[in-house]
């Protein structure tokens, strides 16, 4: 029987994301998309932030595939008011 | 306190602009400004719901200070995980007060928005879930405290949402008092977002909205089993430097 060679690495992803003092990152999502094939998703705060977490995960993940699709949350005044 | 006006601003209401998880460092500083500088033309107050830092120090703190105070309009903030991060929860309240930022911790406040009297009752909140799928004080020590640790935070919140002498109450805290807000977000993680706890003191007073943040992936909108409009302002949800709230209300009568 064939066994995964990657099937805790979501979770380990996940915490290196929010425990890695360079990262600190909760919001963003790991997907699975193949064997040794991760995707991140999510919205960062900063351009810088997103090239943080490119470059711990591969510190981190040296063997994996990452996919990443991840934009940085937009700032503009808002246009509308909502009446509550 | 009083807070300036605001143009087009219609009668008997008070408008309320909020947004949580920000995470302020040096890396974000200035990314918000331009929005806030006339924030005052589109509210009477600015809530911050928590996830004001990243890693919860007194510098990161001072980066929120330089991002958010000296508005024209009054800001109130709660903290949230990130700020506590550090340990240096205190030193953090005292440096965003210092700049002018209220910081609510099972306390509240109230301004007078044009003859209106705008309450804010505000807590960080806590974990445990909701109804039916809810932690319990039982069992080890450490379980035991998480669930006290939310509960006496939900007690004490709803003391201070009860006793605001006001005429429009609005809850502010970080982590979420109704799961609807948390649609997009994993089942799985629903107790680590907040708790029944904390609706459940919202809905014994019945203010005019509840604001939270903690939930990235959530959705804005939503109720309290009890009906109280509940929104949603992390950052990454409204995707926009804040959102505002338009509330009716009466100046109580003389």
């Amino acid at each position: 029987m064939k066994t995964r060679t990657d099937v805790y690495k979501e979770s380990q992803m996940q915490r290196v994301l929010t425990e890695d003092e360079r990262v600190s990152e909760q919001g963003i999502r790991v997907s699975r998309l193949e064997e040794n094939t991760f995707a991140l998703s999510g919205e960062v705060a900063s351009s810088k932030r997103r090239e943080v977490i490119e470059q711990v995960v591969a510190e981190k993940f040296p063997d994996l595939t990452v996919e990443y699709d991840l934009g940085i949350t937009r700032v503009h005044e808002p246009d509308e008011v909502e009446e509550v | 306190m009083s807070s300036a006006p605001s143009s087009d601003r219609p009668a008997n209401c008070v408008r309320v602009a909020a947004v949580g998880d920000v995470h302020i460092d040096e890396n974000v500083l200035g990314r918000f400004r331009p929005a806030l500088e006339r924030i005052g033309e589109k509210a009477d107050v600015l809530l911050l719901a928590g996830d004001l830092t990243r890693h919860g120090t007194g510098d990161e703190a001072r980066c929120v200070a330089t991002e958010f105070a000296d508005l024209s309009v009054p800001v109130v903030a709660v903290l949230g995980n990130h700020d506590y991060h550090s340990d240096a929860q205190d030193e953090i309240t005292k440096i965003l007060e210092d700049s002018g930022i209220t910081v609510l911790e099972r306390s509240g406040v109230v301004f007078d928005c044009f003859g209106i009297r705008l309450g804010i009752a505000g807590a960080k909140g806590f974990g445990g879930g909701f109804a039916g799928r809810c932690g319990s004080e039982f069992g080890e020590p450490e379980m035991k405290a998480f669930i006290r640790h939310t509960r006496t935070i939900a007690e004490e919140l709803g003391t201070a949402l009860h006793d605001l002498d006001c005429d429009v109450r609005i809850a502010l805290t970080h982590y979420a008092p109704t799961p609807e807000t948390l649609l997009g977000e994993p089942l799985e993680i629903y107790p680590f977002l907040g708790s029944y706890l904390l609706g459940e003191v919202v809905d014994e007073v019945c203010p005019a909205l509840a604001v939270h943040g903690h939930a990235h992936a959530g959705t804005e909108r939503g109720v309290t089993p009890g009906g109280v409009h509940v929104r949603n302002v992390a950052h990454p949800v409204i995707k926009q430097a804040y959102s505002v709230y338009q509330i009716a209300g009466q100046p109580a009568a003389a």
